[in-house]
């Protein structure tokens, strides 16, 4: 065969030649892709690619290959079809013709048959995103799991392949939405990879952890546990970078005080920035031959990593956005906005980088990403600050992403607007879009789902709570329980302290003139809770002893502060456990001071009737009258609002 | 207490009513961290060795320019391939996009040979060959 083909065609060129101008090529285009920034580059980018193409497929025509050149040569063909083509097919076909020729060779090509399925089962599914192909592809990762364990005689199938089909068993579990299978995959997984490679082991329990924040699961002790032994003693500190943004998230979504965190990562960035490096992807490896990559563009990227952490400071600090002397988010999300455009435009100087052009591409779209959720936490300040001027707003720059979860933040923007504009009707409309979306997380479903609950309840006091609105409001709040159960939101004070409010807002006189029908057990359990927030809380403070006490009870529930939630904790806690006249006036007088901070003049009002009729009883007449003038001005505000400009 | 501010006015006089046009405003959404940060991880195995030893530069000189590019000139479109055009391309406001432009800036570091090769295939991707990438437009699914 060698010999015929040498005879027939004396000018074909060595094929050293040919494969060495294929990586010649492709390396070229790699080198600039990150320039490419019109279409003559564009063009000129995609004909080095496709003569790298070319040779490549020249290759496998022409000259005859052993199987593992054949192999090498296919899966090189097959990446590069992937990234840079529509014509997966092709890919496909490709891959499929080389497992047939793998099929017939027994042994020596164990790791080029694994390597095909790696694509098959992951690379390609990725690639079409479909539901179709995540579940055939479950299934045929399933037996292929069962078929590697079989073959118990080589060490390199279960201390590598096994553990990577099994990461890959999960992560497709999660594509097709079969999320209670995961934890239990996960902790086997991490049991049998504690005992092959540490680093494998640590990118597993890093990866589970991500999960369960993304699905906003609690993280149990155990792993937890776990978490904390990936320090820089024995791991990369691009390991351990991830581990901290890790714990940074878990302490922002219990709402935590985040300033030990933050001194940790000053500290590691001291001791480690040089050892930090400007790339996205991490290499873990097994054995010379096995390695697998991991690639994370927005945390291993140190420049990434910073912007990353403004933006996770902003979002926690965002409800003191009204405090001149804490207002970070306001002077952070400009910062994170102008810092993103940058990073943006320091890609196309990339003058050497090893990525396709569609890597480059991605993560322009996870940038922008990142500058619409600027967005709409600049949104959610004026929310806080200026509502009133949310109501002419189209909260275009929001959906502007490729991320369909977003979609259901705009639906809620356009929710909290219609209440905000006093349209019940389309606002729990707009709401329950929400609560329905597929798409939607946990927490703007709550949201919603507490807006709604409201708007329902007081629009039921104007047909004296008739039988359908007071099944819906109970239908809602059922709803509201079942949420915080199956979620983490239940390990966030903020959120329980909230339902307690509403509850008790629409169970008590004076809180609603139509309290909702209950049990003494239901509400007994609410005034103890409220009872144990009000304590931790309350505005006239605890002395140390006092706190002691209660957190030795295990009753001190210290919350950040909303300036809204604490004016509404303050006020039922103190009208319904306060007796003395004295503190209560002051209470009040605070309470209404506070509520001068946000533009909301009717929770101001009602406030400031409170006060009024604790300074009444208490008799100071100078701060009857003064409170008087006040809510006067109050109401003329309002007034004013409704009628619009 | 004989009359009070806004007390015939239909101003909200109950906390839950005045609710009714409050939403609560320091319920902050959070979740967008985990879905733009850490569920973007991926992985990838890197194709290890090369098919072939690579050519020295002196066997390089060896060959035949000529004769490769000739047969070179034989190869055919296996299959017509269609480029994915990216979605962020026009980043910078000051490009231009000048369909004359003779300028082959990406072609000017590769090798006489790669060079050439280039332009006697006469090779060159066009516009309507890089094309949008969706799952509809891919093999016709």
């Amino acid at each position: 065969m060698v010999d015929n083909e040498v005879n027939s065609n004396v000018s074909k060129p060595r094929p050293e030649l040919v494969y060495g101008l294929a990586h010649e090529y492709l390396e070229q285009a790699y080198k600039l892709s990150g320039k490419v920034s019109d279409e003559v580059q564009l063009q000129q980018y995609y004909t080095l690619i496709s003569m790298g193409i070319k040779c490549l497929q020249r290759l496998k025509l022409e000259y005859s290959l052993t199987v593992e050149q054949d192999a090498k040569i296919t899966l090189e063909l097959v990446h590069v079809l992937l990234n840079e083509t529509n014509n997966l097919s092709l890919a496909e076909d490709y891959l499929s013709s080389l497992r047939e020729r793998l099929k017939n060779h027994k042994l020596g090509v164990l790791n080029e048959k694994l390597h095909c399925e790696f694509i098959a089962l992951y690379e390609i599914p990725m690639k079409y995103s479909s539901e179709y192909y995540y579940k055939m592809s479950t299934r045929s990762c399933d037996s292929l799991l069962e078929y590697l364990k079989t073959l118990e005689s080589t060490q390199e199938v279960q201390e590598f392949w096994v553990p990577l089909f099994s990461f890959i068993n999960i992560w497709l579990n999660i594509k097709i939405g079969k999320k209670n299978l995961i934890r239990s995959k996960f902790n086997n997984l991490l049991e049998k990879s504690s005992k092959l490679n540490h680093e494998w082991e640590a990118f597993i329990i890093l990866a589970y952890v991500s999960f369960l924040l993304d699905e906003r699961y609690t993280v149990p002790p155990d792993v937890i546990e776990k978490l904390n032994e990936i320090n820089t003693n024995r791991f990369s500190p691009t390991l351990v970078a991830w581990r901290m943004v890790l714990e940074l998230m878990m302490q922002i979504y219990k709402e935590e005080n985040i300033t030990n965190k933050l001194n940790e990562f000053k500290e590691f960035f001291n001791q480690q920035k040089s050892n930090l490096e400007n790339r996205d992807n991490y290499c873990i490896k097994f054995d010379d031959s096995n390695r697998i990559n991991i690639t994370l563009p927005l945390i291993f990227n140190y420049k990434d990593l910073k912007n990353i952490l403004l933006l996770l400071q902003s979002i926690s600090y965002l409800v003191n956005c009204y405090d001149k002397n804490a207002n970070f988010s306001t002077k952070f999300l400009p910062k994170v906005q102008s810092t993103t455009k940058k990073l943006i435009d320091s890609l196309n100087d990339k003058s050497t980088s090893e990525n396709s052009l569609s890597y480059w591409d991605a993560k322009i779209n996870w940038y922008k990403s990142i500058i619409s959720y600027c967005n709409f936490y600049q949104l959610w300040e004026q929310l806080i600050l200026t509502p009133q001027k949310l109501i002419n707003n189209d909260f275009s720059e929001i959906s502007n992403t490729s991320q369909n979860s977003f979609d259901s933040y705009h639906t809620l923007m356009e929710g909290i607007t219609s209440q905000i504009k006093g349209d019940g009707t389309l606002s729990l409309d707009q709401y329950s879009t929400v609560v329905r979306s597929k798409n939607a997380t946990v927490e703007i479903r709550m949201i919603s789902l507490l807006n709604s609950f409201i708007i329902k309840s007081s629009e039921g006091i104007k047909n004296e709570q008739s039988h359908q609105s007071v099944s819906d409001s109970h239908n809602i709040w059922q709803q509201v329980e079942k949420l915080l159960e199956e979620s983490d939101l239940k390990e966030n004070s903020i959120w329980e302290c909230t339902l307690t409010i509403l509850w008790v807002t629409t169970h008590f006189k004076p809180f609603t003139d139509q309290p909702l029908p209950c049990t003494d057990e239901e509400r007994s359990h609410y005034l103890e809770k409220l009872r144990v927030y009000y304590n931790s809380n309350k505005i006239q403070g605890l002395n140390d002893v006092e706190i002691s006490v209660l957190k030795e009870e295990g009753k001190y529930l210290k919350l950040k502060k909303g300036l809204l939630l604490r004016i509404l904790l303050n006020y039922l806690g103190c009208s319904l456990f306060e007796h003395d006249l004295e503190s209560i006036c002051k209470i009040s007088e605070v309470c209404f001071n506070l509520s001068k901070l946000q533009d909301m003049p009717v929770i101001r009002y009602i406030i400031g009737l409170w006060h009024l009729i604790s300074c009444t009883s208490a008799m100071k007449s100078k701060e009857v009258t003064i409170t008087r003038a006040k809510l006067e001005q109050t109401v003329q505000d309002i007034i004013a609002l409704n009628q619009g400009p | 207490m004989v009359g009070y501010p806004g007390q015939d006015s239909d101003v909200p006089k109950t906390l839950l009513e005045s609710l009714h046009s409050q939403p609560l405003n320091y319920l902050v959404p959070k979740g967008i961290l985990s879905s733009c940060i850490t569920s973007q991880i991926s992985i990838s195995l890197p194709i290890s060795n090369n098919a072939y030893e690579s050519l020295s530069a002196e066997a390089k000189e060896e060959l035949d320019r000529d004769s490769i590019l000739d047969s070179f000139s034989k190869i055919n479109d296996i299959e017509e391939i269609q480029f994915r055009r990216p979605d962020h391309l026009k980043i910078r406001s000051d490009s231009k996009q000048d369909m004359n432009n003779n300028n082959r800036e990406f072609f000017d570091d590769l090798s006489p040979l790669a060079k050439s090769l280039i332009e006697r295939e006469n090779l060159s991707i066009t516009t309507n060959q890089i094309q949008n990438f969706s799952v509809k437009s891919v093999n016709g699914l």
